[in-house]
């Protein structure tokens, strides 16, 4: 038995082998074929090799010696728009600037730098067409293209163009892989070349205004530390670190060296002594009503816009849980770059029926202990007392009975008192 | 983008499209075989306002709907322009032209319209189509003068049309679009089906362009276009060199060239006189010696094309069944040619005629006799005679065209008459009809025969005037009067070289009118062409009992250095006289270096004096201009020095090579092609061809039928299953619950909305006793939301809400059907 049983793994692994060899052959296969310059007749192309068709027929049969040096000329034509289709494209390769981020609405620039390897022969109007598509949250959307164009690229030399994007919603987006073209020099043909050379940028969620009400919510959130709130504008305490400059900051506060060194304002931001402690936790539970998507949106913008503020003014303290398709908690959010992180996550959250609520609370459970408020902003009604009834574990179980949660559904318009948002 | 660079490219491009269509009109034009300029000034005026008023200052513009209109009328006239030169006029250049008018008015229309890559498209289209037509009607040297400006204007406007398609293809709101009647059926039709995506996009992209990318430099330009241009036409040339052609001659000719050159068939003295007037240019005849240098002529040559031997003496003078006038020459003569140099011969067999011939040349050599080779080149427009110098001989190479030649009436003619219509014609022969440079007055000949000789003598008999000016030219000459060699030579001089007689062509009205034509030139007019001056010799001679005949043909006189030719002009047309002689007659005068041993002889007599006092070779003006049209025409048009066993394929056409075999093989192919047997070596059976053609024309109308179906019968075509319900496919859960809702036999009609069938659905469960409203409504309002709206796809909510909602429906109808 065990000898048919090694055959059988051996025949096995054989087969295995073969497959993945098949399998990476392919691969190579595909990469190749994309990496080659392809040709095809444009529209022009077309009607003009129709017409050379219907010339070379005719001198053919009538024997006609002017219709031959005409279709010569053509044939001539044709082949030299090949050929410089395709040498224009063999070696020229692509750099794409584009910043690792950046907010939906917001215009962002893509540089493309193009260089021709080539020895003596010059790239003439090359286009450089990058397709992006949404990775996350899926998207089946037609892709859109961004496009920048060059005229000359001379040999051994390197030219940059660029196109904008405007992205209308946040996610995760691809750029690439980039498609070379040229139908330089005729018109009559074009080719093309892929370069497998994608990559992603993160689209955060819009931005809003958050209301002057706002502080009034999170000041009863404080009820009990109300000492805590007390600051004096020139009192700023013990030197912490530096910080980008936000609007509202003292000028006092500029710390012109480093200012002058970064070529951007950036403050002095000073230990407080009292802070409040903000605790927030993003429900984005899909209600299959239609304007579900339009209350995940204000939901998630509401929590990225106070993450931002609250970090950039340095006053508070903030924590922020994310219960959504993936769960993410953030008990302590100090700097820009654990902002960046909390909109990284918010750009690909996507709204799901079965929420992981009680989870992303036990990840906030540090702040929560010390601070037992919690600011819930959902877009459902409130489902404590059903989570409460059905919790099984005792530690989750004791949190919920022991934090003071504040509960704002936006689908019935909550939230609107204290977030503008477009 | 700058729209103002933009327009410059615009304007660009459309002037360029503009000096290629003037060009092209004027190809067209030259070639067509009418001078037409009509085309060429209506485009250069279209093009022109156009470009200053639609596209430079943008004041008017043909739109879409007039242009339309512009259009079919432009179309009509062209077709009717058609039809008229088909049926009434008969004029094939007129038909050219009304082809050439297709195009061109059309394209006058689209000058006219506001410029958009559409209209670059299609102006390029009918250009590219005017110059085919070009190449079609147009041979001479002018075409590939401007074959290479245009080659590179052509290259020069698609750089430009490259970057605005370029342009356009990224940034569609920079030109002004023109819809189209497709895209509007299109859109309502097609579209109107597949729905619209109205779905926002995610991201928008701006295209940031540069200036540079927006306007195309002109020197840059330049110095692209000239390498790639000149790059397709060297391409060119090497295609048309290596194009394997399949015979001599086999290439060339215009469309729509008319047979306006020629000789008359009947010789009257006002054609005659007309003729002379004409400078059109007729042939080329070159004269090689047998080592194939140049040879070099002393004397103009005589070109013989035709003989006359009757001359109509009244107005209705009847010779056989036909009808001759009074003063005119006509030919009883009936040819009776044979192949010169026997069947067509092929290097290295035994040909008896040719066998024949060359002995016979040698005789004539043996006799001081010179062999040259003459090449006649007729032009495409001549018609009718072909050209001998006799005594003449096969050439030395085969040729395309058959000859037949008589030898008793010297004469020549191709062996099929059917002569391509606008192709010009070239044949070499061997002529023995030279000595020492000089072209020998003496050809030996076959004896006539007696009734030959009487015709010979006759028509002139009571020209009683005519015989006393004979009689008084023979008493003042002091000439042997039994010596007929001695009169008919002082004939020839009397009228030539007296002073009495002068060579005009200011034809007069007779000044007797009952005297003969010829007898008034004897007597009173004493001024005429070589008609007059050959009749008249003709005359004297039958009068004297030398049997003679006239002869018409040409003696041109131009030489062009260059090419070592003569260029044979209409004007050149010459007439002159043949007399019959025995050896005996000869040997003692000053012809009996050029006897050889034969009895018989015809001496040639030109009686005109010439025109500015002696006819001597001269040098052609501009003969460099007519050296290149005749290399274009042997190289290019006419393709006769590219024929695949010529010499100047030595370096690729071995007999072993691949390009020999190649070309023997695309022969075989055209041949079997034209001759139907394509096929027949691979047991082709006509009968199966055209029943497999039948069934695939059946079976492709059965598929286009199919194709149809759901347009003109959509019921058919769902129940048939050509179609599916696109909505049905994409979301099966609806399509699921129709097909559930079918077996209470509610059927959703193509022309309702789900809301419409949901509501008839409903009543028709409610009859049933069945409420399913909740579940029926939700279902379609689902698919609303995914169809429709903004959701792209279902919630893992409604994926489990709408299972249980389809099993509700499907009790429901269940029960519905129980009960």
């Amino acid at each position: 038995m065990a000898s048919v049983d090694s055959t059988e793994e051996g025949s096995l692994g054989l087969f295995r082998s073969i497959w993945r060899k098949l399998k990476a052959h392919r691969r190579w296969a595909r990469a190749r074929n994309l990496a080659h310059v392809r040709f095809r007749l444009t529209r022009e192309g077309v009607h003009f090799t129709g017409i050379l068709a219907f010339i070379f027929i005719g001198a053919v049969i009538r024997e006609i010696s002017l219709l031959i040096l005409l279709a010569g000329a053509m044939i001539g034509l044709l082949i030299l728009q090949w050929r410089f289709n395709t040498s224009t494209l063999v070696g020229l390769t692509v750099r794409r600037r584009v910043p690792r981020s950046t907010t939906a609405g917001r215009e962002t620039e893509v540089e493309i730098k193009l260089t021709n390897p080539k020895a003596w022969l010059s790239a003439w109007l090359v286009q450089s067409e990058d397709k992006i598509q949404r990775k996350e949250p899926e998207s089946i959307r037609v892709q859109e293209t961004g496009t920048a164009l060059f005229d000359t690229v001379r040999p051994k030399g390197m030219a940059s163009s660029n196109y904008s994007l405007q992205f209308h919603e946040r996610g995760e987006y691809t750029l690439g892989p980039t498609v070379l073209q040229t139908r330089f020099p005729l018109g009559l043909g074009m080719g093309w070349r892929t370069l497998d050379n994608s990559s992603t940028i993160i689209v955060h969620p819009r931005q809003g205004e958050l209301t002057q009400k706002v502080s009034s919510l999170f000041h009863l959130e404080q009820l009990g530390q109300a000492k805590s709130s007390s600051k004096s504008g020139n009192q700023e305490g013990e030197f912490f670190g530096l910080r980008p400059w936000a609007s509202g900051d003292s000028k006092r506060w500029i710390h012109w060296r480093t200012t002058a060194r970064l070529d951007k304002l950036s403050v002095r931001q000073f230990e407080q002594q009292q802070q409040k402690q903000i605790t927030v936790l993003l429900d984005l539970f899909d209600s299959s009503e239609e304007s579900s998507k339009e209350h995940q949106e204000a939901a998630i913008s509401f929590i990225a816009t106070l993450a931002a503020r609250t970090v950039a003014l340095g006053q508070d303290k903030i924590a922020i849980g994310i219960a959504a398709n993936q769960s993410s908690s953030y008990p302590s959010i100090l700097s820009s770059l654990m902002v960046q992180n909390v909109l990284r996550d918010l750009a690909v959250a996507n709204a799901v029926t079965d929420v992981d609520f009680l989870g992303t609370m036990r990840g906030l459970s540090v702040p929560i202990l010390t601070h037992p408020q919690l600011l819930v902003v959902s877009t459902r009604a409130n489902i404590l007392p059903k989570l409460q009834d059905e919790c099984e574990d005792a530690s989750v179980e004791r949190l919920l009975t022991m934090t003071r949660v504040r509960w704002i559904d936006v689908s019935s318009g909550e939230l609107e008192p204290y977030f503008q948002w477009t | 983008m700058d729209l103002t660079k933009i327009k410059n490219l615009r304007l660009l491009l459309t002037a360029h499209f503009a000096v290629i269509a003037w060009l092209a009109s004027l190809l067209v034009a030259s070639g067509a075989g009418e001078s037409s300029l009509l085309l060429p000034v209506l485009i250069f005026f279209c093009t022109l306002v156009a470009f200053v008023f639609v596209d430079l200052t943008e004041r008017f513009e043909l739109k879409s709907f007039v242009a339309a209109i512009a259009m079919t009328l432009a179309t009509v006239a062209a077709i009717g322009q058609y039809v008229y030169c088909l049926f009434v006029n008969e004029s094939e250049p007129g038909r050219l032209m009304a082809v050439a008018g297709l195009l061109i008015y059309p394209e006058a229309v689209l000058f006219m319209q506001r410029k958009n890559l559409r209209i670059f498209e299609q102006l390029a289209i009918f250009l590219l189509l005017e110059m085919i037509v070009a190449a079609l009607v147009n041979t001479n040297i002018l075409f590939g003068l401007l074959l290479a400006p245009i080659m590179l204007l052509w290259v020069s406007a698609l750089f430009l049309f490259s970057r605005y398609s370029t342009l356009v293809k990224i940034d569609p709101s920079i030109e002004v679009q023109h819809p189209r009647l497709a895209e509007i059926l299109f859109k309502r039709m097609v579209k109107s089906v597949l729905g619209e995506n109205k779905k926002a996009p995610l991201v928008t992209s701006n295209f940031n362009a540069s200036t540079d990318v927006q306007s195309s430099r002109t020197m840059r330009r330049s110095l692209q276009s000239i390498p790639i241009g000149v790059g397709a036409l060297v391409f060119a040339s090497l295609f048309f060199y290596l194009v394997p052609r399949l015979g001599n001659n086999n290439y060339g000719g215009a469309m729509g060239v008319q047979s306006a050159l020629g000789l008359p068939e009947r010789m009257t003295f006002g054609n005659v006189a007309k003729m002379l007037e004409n400078p059109a240019p007729v042939m080329r005849v070159t004269f090689q010696n047998e080592s194939g240098s140049p040879a070099q002529l002393q004397t103009p040559p005589y070109l013989r094309a035709g003989l006359f031997d009757y001359y109509g003496r009244s107005s209705n003078s009847r010779q056989g069944s036909s009808r001759v006038s009074k003063g005119e020459w006509y030919s009883t003569y009936s040819l009776t040619p044979t192949k010169l140099g026997g069947k067509r011969y092929a290097p290295g067999r035994i040909n008896a005629a040719r066998e024949s011939e060359q002995k016979e040349l040698q005789r004539m050599r043996s006799h001081g006799r010179d062999a040259l080779e003459v090449q006649f080149e007729l032009r495409p427009e001549f018609k009718g005679a072909m050209f001998a110098v006799p005594p003449i001989f096969a050439p030395r190479q085969k040729q395309d065209l058959d000859l037949s030649y008589d030898r008793r009436l010297m004469l020549l003619q191709p062996d099929s008459m059917n002569q391509d219509q606008g192709k010009a014609v070239s044949y070499n022969v061997l002529s023995a009809g030279f000595q020492n440079g000089s072209q020998t007055a003496a050809t030996p000949a076959l004896q006539p025969s007696d009734g030959t000789i009487i015709r010979l003598l006759a028509n002139f008999r009571d020209f009683r005037q005519a015989d006393i000016f004979r009689q008084e030219i023979l008493d003042r000459s002091k000439i042997d009067q039994d010596s007929k060699i001695g009169i008919a030579r002082e004939f020839e001089r009397y009228l030539a070289f007296s002073g009495e007689f002068s060579y005009t062509l200011d034809l007069r009205a007779p000044t007797d009118s009952d005297l003969d034509p010829v007898e008034d030139f004897m007597i009173n007019q004493r001024a005429g062409h070589c008609q007059y001056f050959a009749t008249a010799m003709a005359c004297l001679l039958r009068q004297s009992g030398i049997p003679s005949r006239l002869v018409i043909g040409y003696r041109p006189s131009e030489f062009n250095t260059l090419g070592n030719y003569f260029t044979v002009r209409q004007k050149d047309a010459h007439a002159w006289v043949e007399a019959y002689f025995t050896r005996e007659q000869l040997v003692n005068s000053i012809y009996r270096d050029q006897l050889t041993d034969d009895e018989h002889y015809w001496v040639r007599f030109d009686p005109t004096p010439p025109p500015d006092g002696e006819l001597s070779i001269k040098e052609q003006d501009g003969q460099a201009i007519d050296f290149a049209e005749k290399l274009w025409q042997e190289y290019v048009v006419e393709g006769q020095n590219l024929a695949a066993d010529s010499g100047i394929y030595d370096p690729v056409s071995d007999s072993d090579s691949q390009y020999s075999e190649m070309v023997r093989q695309i022969r075989d192919f055209i041949e079997n092609l034209r001759s139907g047997n394509l096929f027949s070596k691979f047991g082709f059976a006509w009968p199966i061809a055209i029943l497999t053609m039948i069934i695939g024309c059946i079976a492709l109308l059965i598929w286009q039928a199919f194709m149809f179906l759901p347009k003109i019968a959509p019921r058919w075509a769902l129940r048939l299953g050509i179609v599916k319900n696109e909505m049905d496919l994409e979301h099966p859960f609806y399509s699921k619950c129709l097909k559930v809702l079918t077996r209470l036999g509610i059927q959703r009609s193509p022309s309702s909305t789900p809301a419409e069938f949901t509501d008839s659905a409903k009543e028709v469960l409610e009859e049933k006793g069945q409420s399913v409203d909740g579940s029926v409504d939700f279902l379609t309002s689902l698919y609303y939301r995914l169809r429709f709206g903004r959701q792209e796809s279902m919630t893992s909510t409604e994926q489990s809400e709408v299972g249980s909602q389809l099993s509700r429906v499907e009790k429901a109808v269940e029960q519905a059907r129980k009960s």
